[in-house]
């Protein structure tokens, strides 16, 4: 099977350039240093990206910060062997440099038998609201102005409310691709991401509260919204007690199963962890895996999601793709490069990811999910709790990490909003507990699944859209 | 820094970085995956109205440095109205001269096709040992930085920096059981970073204790005396004694995203036995966390975080500093030019005792010998943790008897630091290649470890249920 084509080719012009910088320019230099140099293919990718961050702590802004990154990616092929470089030195010297080294690397590499072609010109089309000119134009004193809402809003909800933490970040990026194949497109992404962290007090109780909301027009975001929900879960959970050590219902918010989706579940369907057979659902696709009521996508194609592309980070146009559908696996996650090793067509899954969201430059693209996504259920949080004899409510996971992923084996520390249930109510909050399990089981383990999603994203992951989701019979130990 | 000043920054700081990076990845023999990169740009940082502005660019030119000295200053205004507590900074000397990293051999004295050579044959020696070894990783790369530093003070500090670093892994896999084993040598210098420990015994034993652990037995639960090597307690050092030391964790800076710190308030406190001496030195060449110099031009030395088990001081800025009223102690680094320095890390470790490996092992009636690091868990404040390992072996009547697989140890910080009754001579700084921090988060390379130490714990399997 050959390298994956698509239709027509379209060009998709940037309605107002970000960057003084000619980024097609560049790319174009980029192609014709890589003909000269006498390689088979060449792919070209330029990124424009800035990032301003107010970060809150103590109760007050304790840094304002801006990064302008601009930099060149490219990959050559020959005789299929593919070599890499980057640089930020955007010059016509580092350019000439770059596809030197990217040559010289690819000797050094050798041949990849499997390789097939670097992506051809496919029909792309956009995803509308990536891209928001208010965001762009905001200026540094108005992004502030929506930092100290964030914090204003958590610290009007009463004098409990001891310390608020967080940050905003706004983010601009453009980005060019071209290569030999005629594949040429652009795209242009703003995000804005706000996250607040409190901490309650009352006499020598102590609590925390956390929220995180993100956008990608600046009409969607609520700065207000961010510092009340952190504000309230802080005072909602003080008087905490310890949670026996016990086996309860487990009901995580989406910010606690995103924590889940990026951390566990998420790497056991990019194509290179199945191929180094350390899926904990190696050699099972095609078959059911999990309980029929769980339906998981990457879905980079949402209005608004955090996560959403029109074209992945080799060029290729972005697909919504099942990996679980009623239980069944359906799909892994691939690029160019791995799916050639299995004989597939790319999913558009070649991410070069930059934190705190959007792109980066790496000089590799790697397969991974844009923004995983979770079919809701028909429960609202209130019924899910109402249904439940005895469980535990979790809010915020934290240090959530695979120990064993052939297994699917994985440990977390329930950190905030954590509430005890009993006969279907709340009864008080408890403490932070460490939970210890494994992923296959939680999904067979599904007892309810919320109605309405959150878009999602932990501390420097990828994000998720999911609703709330009810797991039996899990073991707890507190920790504090 | 003349614009910094004209625009009303009381002090400002610039770091102008050069970059190289080499890297690749073997796989089964077959280089996966090869890239070179090089970077430049500079970060500013400027003190106005009583708060940070920063602002960097990846572009080199007098216009973009000048345009970013702007932005930094606009920054910090547009934040500086609402200042309940203005920033101080501790007074340090201004210093001009350079930092040079010892090298034996160059990085381009041994190209990267010879590179690739030693990873075939690590990745030879691994899989050599057992058809059962079904994966083998090896991983080297090689980083040279030139980096300027300025302030309105007056000090002036060019870096000349390499590291290298390798890092070999073996899958085994045998009737539905994987296991992994994996070590990573390396730190600043040159090439001799990665050659001159015997990376090809190092290959075989991980590809040998990985084969070995497919039939071993899981551990027991139960609490028990503990050994911990170095690279179990580099790990542990890391995430429960050196991430709390940070000042500016122990004041709830970081308490957003990476968390607070289990001992605040508890300065000239006993946290830990009389055997317990915890110190975070940036001076020791070779290790990844190596400076003379941090981000703010402040000059390294020893900082000694606990003596004889009393906490005796955290790492500092200078603007920490001036809030702890004690000197700097040259704790703030940043990944790159890109980003703000914070406090971090550097080399930090448990300091040696005067216990042999054997003499410790000795004692202990029944035990478990852990090796090696795999995942921690850990609650915000850092206090209870919960670290597997590699590789364990029980101890019975003073010896090694079985090896153990998927084995975690668990305790709580004050607990078991005082419990510790035993500390090995037999120091190391391993390499510790990721530590994250910040919003947008860092990734930092640091040093850490100690020597093999003796306490009490609760060991339990790592299977999930």
């Amino acid at each position: 099977m050959g390298a994956p084509t698509f239709v027509v080719l379209p060009r998709y012009r940037v309605p107002e350039a970000f960057d003084m910088v000619d980024m097609r320019d560049v790319c174009l230099s980029a192609l014709k240093v890589g003909k000269s140099l006498g390689v088979d293919e060449v792919e070209a990718y330029v990124l424009d990206k800035e990032v301003i961050t107010i970060r809150i702590a103590n109760s007050q802004i304790i840094e304002s910060k801006g990064i302008r990154d601009r930099g060149l990616a490219v990959r050559v092929v020959k005789g299929k062997a593919i070599g890499s470089a980057a640089t930020t030195g955007l010059t016509s010297e580092n350019l000439k440099k770059n596809l030197h080294d990217a040559f010289a690397s690819a000797k050094v590499r050798g041949p990849a038998k499997h390789w097939t072609s670097l992506p051809k010109p496919g029909k792309l089309e956009i995803v509308p609201k990536l891209w928001d000119g208010r965001l762009a134009k905001l200026t540094v004193d108005e992004t502030a102005k929506i930092a100290f809402r964030m914090m204003d809003s958590a610290l009007g909800r009463g004098d409990k409310i001891a310390d608020v933490s967080g940050s905003l970040n706004v983010v601009r990026e453009s980005v060019s691709l071209m290569n030999n194949h005629g594949l040429d497109v652009e795209e242009k992404a703003s995000y804005i991401l706000g996250t607040v962290t409190t901490e309650a007090r009352e006499g020598t109780e102590t609590s925390s509260g956390f929220s995180f909301h993100s956008a990608r027009t600046l009409a969607d975001f609520n700065a207000d919204q961010v510092g009340i929900e952190a504000a309230d879960m802080a005072l909602r959970s003080l008087g905490a007690r310890s949670a026996n050590e016990d086996k309860y219902s487990l009901i995580l918010t989406p910010s606690a199963f995103g924590e889940v989706l990026a951390f566990v579940l998420s790497p056991h369907f990019v194509s290179k962890s199945y191929q180094d057979k350390v899926s904990c659902f190696y050699g099972k696709l095609g078959r059911k895996i999990v309980d029929e009521n769980v339906t998981v996508y990457d879905d980079p194609r949402v209005i608004g999601g955090l996560g959403s592309k029109s074209f992945d980070d080799e060029g290729v146009p972005t697909m919504r793709t099942p990996l679980i559908e009623g239980g069944i696996f359906k799909n892994l996650l691939y690029d160019t490069f791995y799916a050639s090793k299995d004989k597939v067509q790319t999913t558009g899954n070649a991410l070069r990811f930059g934190g705190p969201i959007g792109r980066s430059c790496d000089p590799i693209p790697f397969p991974s999910p844009h923004d995983v996504s979770v079919k809701p259920g028909d429960y609202t949080v209130e019924e899910l709790i109402r249904e439940t004899k005895r469980g535990i409510l979790a809010s915020r996971l934290w240090y959530t990490y695979p120990i064993n992923p052939e297994r699917g084996d994985f440990s977390t520390t329930a950190r905030s909003g954590n509430f005890l249930i009993e006969k279907g109510e709340i009864k008080y909050p408890v403490r932070m507990m460490r939970i210890y399990d494994n992923l296959p089981r939680w999904l067979n383990s599904v007892e309810g699944i919320g109605k309405e999603v959150s878009q999602v994203m932990p501390w420097h992951a990828l994000p998720s859209i999911t609703p709330a989701i009810k797991i039996e019979n899990v073991k707890v130990t507190p920790v504090a | 820094m003349d614009q910094a000043s004209k625009m009303g920054a009381r002090y400002a700081d610039i770091r102008i970085e050069r970059s190289k990076g080499e890297g690749f990845i073997l796989e089964n023999g077959k280089v996966e995956h090869i890239a070179i990169g090089t970077d430049e740009g500079a970060g500013v940082r400027a003190l106005v109205q009583g708060t940070w502005g920063f602002y960097a660019t990846s572009r080199l030119t007098t216009e973009s440095v000048l345009k970013a000295v702007e932005l930094a200053v606009r920054l910090a205004k547009a934040t500086g109205v609402k200042i309940a507590a203005p920033v101080r900074l501790a007074d340090v000397r201004v210093v001009r001269d350079k930092d040079v990293v010892t090298v034996k051999r160059r990085i381009e004295d041994y190209p990267i096709e010879e590179r690739v050579k030693l990873a075939k044959d690590c990745d030879s020696t691994m899989r050599k040992v057992s058809s059962r070894i079904h994966k083998a990783f090896v991983a080297i790369g090689a980083d040279k930085l030139l980096k300027i530093f300025q302030s309105t003070e007056g000090t002036q500090i060019n870096y000349n920096y390499s590291k290298c670093y390798i890092r070999v892994e073996a899958i085994a896999h045998a009737a539905g059981l994987t296991e992994s084993v994996s070590r990573e040598e390396g730190g600043t210098g040159g090439i001799e970073r990665i050659t001159e420990p015997n990376v090809i015994e190092i290959s075989e034993n991980v590809a040998k204790k990985a084969y070995a652990l497919l039939k071993a037995p899981t551990p027991p639960v139960e609490k028990l005396p503990v050994i911990m090597d170095q690279d179990y307690v580099a790990l542990l050092t890391h995430e429960i004694l050196g991430h709390p030391s940070e000042a500016d964790r122990v004041l709830g800076r970081e308490a957003a995203w990476a968390g607070v710190a289990w001992w605040k308030g508890m300065l000239g406190q006993r946290i830990g036995s009389d055997l317990l001496n915890v110190s975070d030195d940036p001076r020791i060449e070779g290790g990844l966390g190596y400076y003379r110099y941090d981000d703010e031009g402040v000059p390294s030395e020893e900082k000694v975080l606990i003596k004889d088990g009393i906490l005796t001081s955290h790492m500092h800025s200078r603007e920490t500093a001036a809030i702890f009223g004690v000197k700097p102690n040259a704790g703030m680094r940043a990944s790159s030019y890109r980003f703000v320095p914070l406090i971090r890390m550097s080399n930090t470790f448990i300091k040696p005792g005067d216990w042999t490996f054997e003499e410790m092992l000795k004692d202990v009636n029944r035990g478990v010998y852990v090796v090696g690091n795999k995942i921690p868990s850990i609650d915000m404040r850092r206090c209870n943790w919960q670290i597997s390992a590699q590789w364990a072996f029980l101890i019975e009547k003073g010896e090694l008897t079985k090896l153990l697989r998927d084995v975690t140890v668990a305790g709580t910080a004050p607990e078991f630091f005082k419990s510790i009754d035993a500390v090995g001579k037999d120091f190391q700084i391993r390499p510790v290649p990721s530590c994250g921090k910040g919003d947008p988060m860092q990734g930092l390379h640091v040093g850490n470890g100690g020597p093999h130490i003796r306490g009490v714990a609760t060991v339990q399997g790592t299977r999930g249920v």
